[in-house]
């Protein structure tokens, strides 16, 4: 009975779902549009499944976070942790006070000078940061990973950097680079990229397949 | 007891020097174009060129759907792309009778879209005055998976209700004459629209928009597509990329907004960051030129001393 | 004269954008504060945007049109908060089944038409489709590109004799992917810091220290 509730009747939902979902591409549109009628309907519904579940990962973050802090009774981690915490209270407040105004539409919060504040001084300017130094990052890894030691490392090396001066305004200008990066871009990588797309392509397949016949071990898996 | 010290070749130094100075060099060189611009001279790709002529060469009443994607934390990278796009599309002649329908797939985009359209993507005036009827934009859309995007090209309606003006989507008579381009003529579905302009930095996103805007739908839709994207999804799209095929452009990254930039003439964040992007290649090529040469060098040339 | 709360914007953008770079030193108090604060804020940024979709897409639905449906929707999406608990984690294997049922479905049949079998096409019509000896040659790379590189996937026999070749061919053309992959990356990476060194000079330097406009 454990088993039944708790392992075999989520796997024959998933499998009625997906099933349905594939009969939509054979026989949807003007043979069954019963058919289209679901994909849409339950297109949506997993959307909002999807929206209200978005707390889970929220939860989660606070919760690893608290542990931290009573892991780590120190006042860098107060710290560390308050600014996180402060944070969302911040936003939080924002949110409810821009929307609470009479006659405001949901999405106007968003639109607020506050918020927008946040989002474009705060925000993105961190986020851009973060992923700019991961290139002086990278500029130590050019320097000592690209060297021709092997067949590999070796044909990395020459396809980067045709593809780095391709890309390269500057040397644009010296005759032979910008056909040279071309071709690598695409003969090799094309081929190379759509041998990895088809082998990934067939792998999802018959783990999706597996999946709706109840075969796939992450969904027979019970605790 | 004998000791035993090598001493380092000039092989070994130049294959070692210390992290902290090409942080620094690495530094410098794109900082001097930022403070004292260059202006090396640039050539236009074959992907810019192609992608202005789509856009350009556009037929009379067309339907446009322009996924107006900004994700702020990349910014400087796909930023400079969406504007000229948009100002570029923005020029598109008003006889030609094009009309348009903007979303967003992040929430950055329905926030940071209201700046664009007041400083540095204002459309024409006769756009301005024919909301509605020339263009509709309906803000942010929340596609969480691709089951999502597979209701949204049936039937736009499953995810959008209005427009951001709070009108009922087949209510704006611009949505309304879109639907009825293809059948069913009272819903809109990917099928209504001749062109698909839209961004992602996320490199499984053309496998994605190719099965749902290509090779779903009885008949497939087929709406032919224009990417921006960053560089390091290029190999995830160009197995997509042709004159016959899903994609029929794509621009990666600020270089290529660079380029569209010369083209059009509408100069803009992109070209000042060529400069930039120029000395960082040159830094670049003479990283991995040392690199190379020290490991070479040492291979076959360098010998190593022992002192007692 | 700009106003206070941009120039505040200004200052606030350049602390945050001086405590990731303190990174490039060692880990420090300061790189782990901006990096929190941010995480904080994305978490709350996310949370509300989904609260206002869902209220902005069913709340008038289930009122005024009577869609009773969408309630079931939040009643599922809610049961994924029995996550939390491990006495009652099963129940939210419910609403995924379901997530997972649409997504396999949606994605099955799509991916055979898209991925593989145009794919498939396109390699193949390329080569009888070429009207020069440039298309010929880039078509014929490309197939022995596509035929090596799957080859390289291929564990069922050990990869030896022509089988062993055929991998080498493939592994050689995987790493020039690999490559233009990491250069693409690299490229934007690169514009990411002209971006942000950009707006260090000209906004906070320029703009905000010596009294230049900014933008």
């Amino acid at each position: 009975m454990s088993t039944t509730i708790r392992r075999d009747l989520p796997i024959l939902l998933l499998a009625i779902v997906g099933f349905l979902y594939v009969a939509e591409w054979f026989f949807g549109g003007n043979v069954i549009p019963q058919l289209s009628t679901f994909k849409g309907l339950m297109g949506t519904m997993v959307s909002v499944i999807a929206w209200t579940a978005v707390g889970v990962g929220t939860i989660y973050g606070i919760s690893s976070e608290y542990y931290l802090v009573r892991r780590n009774r120190n006042w860098q981690q107060y710290v560390t942790s308050g600014s996180m915490f402060l944070m969302m209270i911040i936003m939080a407040i924002i949110w409810i006070w821009q929307w609470s105004g009479p006659g405001r539409a949901v999405g106007y919060a968003f639109q607020s000078p506050e918020w927008r504040w946040w989002l474009m001084n705060v925000y993105s300017n961190q986020t851009q940061a973060q992923y700019a130094i991961m290139f002086l990052y990278q500029c130590g890894a050019v320097y000592r990973v690209l060297r021709v030691r092997s067949m590999e490392t070796t044909v990395f090396t020459l396809a980067g950097l045709a593809f780095i001066l391709k890309s390269i305004p500057l040397f644009l200008t010296v005759p032979g680079v910008s056909e040279i990066g071309d071709w690598v871009q695409g003969a090799p990588t094309l081929g190379g990229t759509r041998a990895a797309t088809l082998t990934a392509s067939l792998g999802a397949l018959v783990i999706g397949l597996r999946a709706l016949v109840g075969k796939e071990q992450t969904t027979i898996e019970v605790k | 007891m004998e000791q035993k010290t090598e001493e380092k070749t000039i092989w070994d130094k130049i294959g070692t020097i210390d992290y902290r100075y090409i942080y620094v060099f690495s530094l410098i060189m794109i900082l001097i174009p930022i403070i004292q611009p260059i202006g090396i001279p640039m050539k236009v790709g074959s992907n810019a060129q192609t992608w202005h002529n789509t856009i350009v060469n556009i037929p009379a009443h067309s339907y446009i759907l322009f996924n107006y994607y900004v994700d702020l934390s990349v910014w400087a990278d796909m930023g400079p792309i969406l504007v000229v796009t948009l100002n570029e599309v923005w020029m598109i002649p008003k006889e030609r009778d094009v009309k348009i329908f903007f979303y967003s797939s992040t929430a950055d985009g329905a926030v940071k879209m209201r700046d664009l359209l007041v400083t540095l993507c204002k459309p024409p005036q006769w756009r301005t005055d024919s909301y509605g009827t020339t263009w509709v934009d309906v803000g942010y859309i929340g596609f969480p998976n691709e089951a999502a995007y597979a209701s949204f090209v049936m039937d736009f309606k499953s995810l959008i209700l209005r427009d951001i003006r709070g009108t009922s989507l087949l209510d704006v008579p611009a949505a309304k004459e879109m639907a009825a381009h293809a059948a069913p003529t009272d819903v809109l579905t990917a099928a209504d629209f001749d062109l698909l302009i839209w961004s992602s930095w996320g490199c499984t996103d053309p496998d994605m928009y190719v099965r749902q805007f290509w090779a779903s739908g009885s008949p497939p839709y087929h709406v032919p597509m224009l990417m921006q994207t960053i560089g390091n999804c290029v190999p995830n799209v160009v197995p997509y990329v042709g004159p016959d095929k899903p994609i029929r452009a794509f621009i990666p990254g600020a270089a290529g907004a660079a380029e569209l930039e010369m083209i059009t003439g509408l100069k803009g964040d992109g070209t000042k960051m060529a400069d930039a992007t120029d000395l960082g290649g040159v830094a670049t090529v003479i990283l991995i030129a040392l690199g190379n040469i020290a490991y070479l060098g040492g291979r076959f040339l360098g010998k190593k001393k022992e002192e007692k | 004269m700009v106003d206070i709360y941009t120039q505040l914007g200004v200052l606030a953008g350049a602390l945050m954008i001086i405590g990731q770079f303190t990174m490039l030193w060692k880990d420090n108090l300061y790189f782990r504060v901006t990096t929190r604060i941010v995480v904080g804020y994305y978490m709350m940024y996310m949370m509300c945007y989904y609260v206002a979709m869902i209220y902005g897409r069913t709340w008038n639905a289930m009122t005024v049109q009577g869609e009773w449906w969408w309630a079931v929707a939040i009643f599922l999406g809610l049961l994924m908060y029995t996550r939390i608990s491990r006495q009652y984690a099963w129940i939210a294997k419910y609403p995924m089944s379901i997530a997972l049922g649409a997504g396999v479905g949606t994605v099955s049949v799509a991916l055979l038409r898209a991925q593989v079998l145009d794919q498939i096409t396109y390699t193949v019509t390329d080569l009888f489709t070429a009207t020069s000896a440039y298309a010929l040659f880039n078509a014929i790379v490309i197939a022995v590109a596509l035929v090596t590189t799957i080859s390289y996937f291929f564990f069922t026999r050990e990869h030896t004799g022509p089988l062993g070749w055929s991998a080498a061919v493939g592994r050689a053309f995987i790493m020039c992917s690999v490559a233009v992959i990491w250069a693409g990356d690299y490229m934007w990476a690169m514009a990411m810091l002209s971006g942000v060194l950009s707006y260090m000079v000209n906004n906070f330097i320029k703009g905000l220290m010596l009294g230049g406009p900014i933008s």
